[in-house]
């Protein structure tokens, strides 16, 4: 049986070619990052060129040069029309690069954090609002914790291993005979 | 999670092809990655064929061709290009079979289909 990988690059990798050759494939794939993502997304919503053409106002040809843009060369307004086009929205995040992933864990708490506070204050004053805010409260929490809980029983628990060490029986004798006399 | 898996011989034929036509086989490459990509995030194959890079071939074989190269590079215009992939879903396996031009495309799709003749008689 050959073997399997997980990604084009990881393939490319594998096989017998030039170094710089790899490298350039791997660059040109790595190169189209964002338009794949344009591609995944209208697809996931099972809209085809022509039907995401029509919702932007603009042509076919439009879309299918977008999606195979290199991310460098896509614009910030292709981007807002791209997501108009699909009904959404998109924002923009700058990160400090090498952010570990307990750091990207942390970022998506805080926001957690500052959603609930802004929806607290939005309800505050009207009862109905409070009370749905509180039922939604309490969701969140059993979600939180039921989604922490699965990922935590994931983990392989590593057990504490005893070493036994037994010596010539003369030995384990004598030692008897010392640990008695003590 | 589909993976990818060369088949026999593939690793040769893209060998050869990529050292006359390297662009093309850049730009294959990087629609092999947009279709695997689909692929995960849908578990569609069916879907996934409706990509415009992508060309329905006998047997249940796809072709997906070069688009979004360039379409000159140093003044050469360059070739249209087939990657033939095949998927199994059974064990969500996406096989790579052959690679080529216009001008092989009967040769390759016929090695090709002698391939998934076997690949299928492999999973049965």
């Amino acid at each position: 049986m050959n073997k399997k990988y997980k990604n084009v690059s990881d393939l490319i990798k594998s096989m017998d070619l030039p170094k710089e050759q790899k490298q350039e494939q791997i660059d040109h794939i790595n190169s189209r990052r964002l338009s794949r993502l344009l591609t995944m997304m209208r697809t996931q919503k099972g809209m085809n060129q022509q039907k995401a053409a029509e919702k932007c106002g603009c042509t076919q040809s439009r879309i299918s040069k977008m999606e195979y843009k290199e991310d460098r060369k896509l614009t910030i307004g292709e981007l807002l029309d791209y997501s108009d086009a699909l009904d959404m929205e998109m924002s923009v995040i700058f990160l400090p690069k090498k952010l570990r992933i307990v750091d990207h864990v942390k970022l998506h708490a805080a926001q957690i954090e500052h959603l609930l506070r802004y929806l607290v204050k939005l309800s505050k004053g009207d009862k109905a609002m409070e009370e749905a805010a509180n039922s939604f409260h309490n969701q969140c929490m059993k979600k939180m914790i039921s989604m922490i809980e699965k990922s935590q029983k994931s983990l392989r628990p590593h057990k504490k291993q005893v070493l036994n060490v037994i010596g010539p029986q003369e030995v384990e004798q004598l030692i008897e005979e010392e640990t008695a006399c003590v | 999670m589909w993976e990818l898996e060369k088949a026999e011989g593939f690793e040769n034929c893209f060998k050869k092809f990529s050292k006359k036509h390297g662009a093309e086989a850049m730009a294959v490459m990087a629609n092999l990655e947009t279709f695997h990509c689909v692929l995960n995030e849908t578990n569609n194959v069916q879907g996934a064929k409706l990509l415009n890079f992508v060309r329905k071939e006998p047997d249940g074989i796809i072709a997906l061709d070069s688009r979004g190269a360039p379409k000159e590079r140093k003044g050469i215009k360059l070739k249209a290009t087939r990657l033939y992939v095949y998927a199994i879903e059974v064990n969500s396996t996406l096989y790579l079979l052959r690679i080529g031009d216009k001008d092989s495309q009967a040769q390759d799709l016929k090695t090709c289909k002698k391939m998934v003749k076997k690949l299928r008689g492999a999973c049965e």
